[in-house]
C-alpha cells in the first residue's frame, strides 16, 4: 500500500490509479495521455483531410474496439481543440463461421457499436466471400490462425480497394505487434520483419497504418474498461494451452514477452524499434501471394521443397504442408 | 462480506458468460486466495486461459476499485467488504 502515497507522475496532484511502463499515473492523466498519443500518431502516419474516408477495421476485440473508441474522440470537441474531420468508415469480417459464435451475439455486438457511435458498419461473411474457407482453413490451430489473419487482411485489402479507401487503420498494439514480429521469425518469416513490425504499410497501392502501435496491451485494456467499450471476444483457437501439441506459438510468446515487460518495462518498444531497422539484403521485389508480405525462395538446394509454388514465400509453404 | 467481480476481455467466456458476479465470503481472503476460489467455484472451462501454475495467468490484469493492483500488493492485498475487483483480459490469437 506504501506505493498509493505517491502521486501521478504525471500532474503530481493526485493519487495514482495504474502502473504503466513503471510510471503512476492517475486516471485523468491515462486517459489524456493515452487519447494525446492516438492523435499524434493518426496524424503522423496518416493525416486525414476533411472529407476523407478513412476505413477502421474492426474485429469485436479489444485493440480494434478501443481503436475506434479513439478515433471518435478525434471528432469531439470536448477532447481536442484540434478536431480531425475526415469520414469513418468502418469495416467487420464476420468470422463467426469459423469461431462458432451464435449469429444473435454478433447481431446484437454489431447494433449496439452502430447505436453507440452512430455509424454504420460494412459487414462481410467471411463464408459468403471465400465458399471453402473451411477447407481452406482445415489445418491445426496455429496454422489455421495464421491462415485466417492473412485471409481477413486481404478481404480488408480488398475491401478498400474495391471502394476506393485509399486510407486503412487496424488495432494492432505494440504488445501484438512484437509478439507477431517474434512468432514470424519463428515461422519463418524473418526476412519480412521490418513490414510486421512497421507502423505504417503499402499493400496493393493501400495504405494501411497502425495508430495503437506505441500503446501497450494493458495501456488498451484498461483505455476499453474505463469506457465500457463494446467487445466480441472469440477464444483461441487452440484446443488447450497446457498441451504441447495443441497449443499455439503465437501465445507462448505472447506470455513470454509480457513476461519480460513485466520485469523490464521497455522490452516490446526496445523490440519493435530493433525490428524496423532490420532490412534484408538482396532482391527482394516480389510479394507472397497469401501473406502479402515479401517473398523469399530458397536459399540452398536443402531448401528445394519450398519452391512447389512460385507465387508463395518459404513460411507460407509451410502453412500449406501442414494440409 | 461480499465483493463484485467483473470479467472482460473474453474471461467472461470462461465463467459462464457472466461479465459481473457477486461473490460471497466466509472470511478475508488474499487476492491470491480469491483467485484459487473463483477458479474453484466459478469457472466453467479451460483454467489454463485463467490461471497459469499456482498465480494469475500473465496478461490479465487486475483493477481494485479502479486501481491497478499493483498499486495495491498485487497478490498479497487483502480483500475487503464491497470491493469492485475487474479482471482484464489481455490474451488474443493463436
Amino acid at each position: 500500500m506504501e506505493e498509493q502515497k505517491q502521486l501521478c507522475y504525471k500532474c503530481g496532484v493526485k493519487p495514482p490509479n495504474y502502473k504503466i511502463r513503471s510510471q503512476k499515473v492517475c486516471r485523468d492523466c491515462f486517459i489524456k495521455n493515452t487519447e494525446h498519443l492516438f492523435r499524434s500518431n493518426l496524424k503522423a502516419l496518416l493525416s486525414p483531410k476533411k472529407g476523407e474516408n478513412l476505413l477502421i477495421a474492426i474485429s469485436g476485440g479489444a485493440n480494434s474496439m478501443s481503436m475506434l473508441h479513439l478515433t471518435d474522440t478525434c471528432k469531439n470537441p470536448e477532447k481536442t481543440t484540434k478536431l480531425m474531420q475526415f469520414t469513418p468508415v468502418l469495416l467487420y469480417i464476420d468470422d463467426s463461421f469459423i469461431y462458432h459464435t451464435p449469429q444473435s451475439q454478433v447481431s446484437e455486438f454489431l447494433e449496439s457499436v452502430e447505436k453507440r457511435y452512430n455509424v454504420h458498419i460494412n459487414v462481410i461473411k467471411i463464408e459468403e466471400k471465400i465458399p471453402d474457407i473451411e477447407e481452406q482453413l482445415n489445418l491445426p490451430s496455429q496454422a489455421k490462425s495464421d491462415m485466417l489473419y492473412f485471409v481477413i487482411n486481404n478481404l480488408i485489402t480488398d475491401f478498400a480497394r474495391e471502394n476506393n479507401y485509399q486510407k486503412v487503420i487496424t488495432g494492432e498494439s505494440a504488445s501484438r505487434v512484437s509478439t507477431l514480429v517474434m512468432s514470424e521469425i519463428c515461422k519463418g518469416r524473418g526476412v519480412s520483419v521490418s513490414s510486421f513490425s512497421s507502423p505504417i504499410l503499402l499493400v496493393d497501392g493501400i495504405t494501411i497504418a497502425r495508430p495503437l502501435r506505441e500503446l501497450l496491451e494493458k495501456e488498451v485494456a484498461i483505455y476499453h474498461s474505463i469506457y465500457d467499450v463494446p467487445l466480441l471476444t472469440k477464444l483461441p483457437m487452440a484446443q488447450s494451452l497446457t498441451l504441447p501439441w495443441a497449443g499455439s506459438m503465437d501465445i507462448l510468446i505472447q506470455d513470454f514477452l509480457g513476461n519480460l515487460q513485466s520485469k523490464f518495462p521497455s522490452t516490446t518498444h526496445t523490440l519493435l524499434r530493433t525490428a524496423t531497422k532490420l532490412i534484408p539484403q538482396g532482391n527482394f521485389n516480389e510479394i507472397c501471394a497469401i501473406c502479402k508480405h515479401t517473398k523469399d525462395g530458397p536459399i540452398n538446394h536443402l531448401e528445394k521443397f519450398n519452391s512447389e509454388y512460385e507465387d508463395i514465400c518459404y513460411a507460407c509453404h509451410h502453412l500449406r504442408q501442414n494440409k | 462480506m461480499s465483493v463484485h467481480i467483473a470479467f472482460s476481455g473474453g474471461l467472461e467466456d470462461l465463467f459462464n458468460k457472466q461479465r459481473n458476479l457477486t461473490v460471497p465470503l466466509e472470511s478475508q481472503l488474499t487476492l491470491k486466495q480469491l483467485v484459487f476460489h473463483l477458479k474453484d467455484r466459478y469457472l466453467q472451462t479451460r483454467p489454463e486461459l485463467f490461471m497459469s501454475g499456482d498465480s494469475l495467468r500473465p496478461g490479465i490484469i487486475v483493477l481494485v476499485n479502479d486501481m491497478d493492483w499493483e498499486l495495491c500488493g498485487k497478490d498479497d492485498y487483502v480483500v475487503q467488504d464491497r470491493d469492485a475487483i475487474s479482471f482484464i483480459s489481455t490474451l488474443h490469437g493463436g
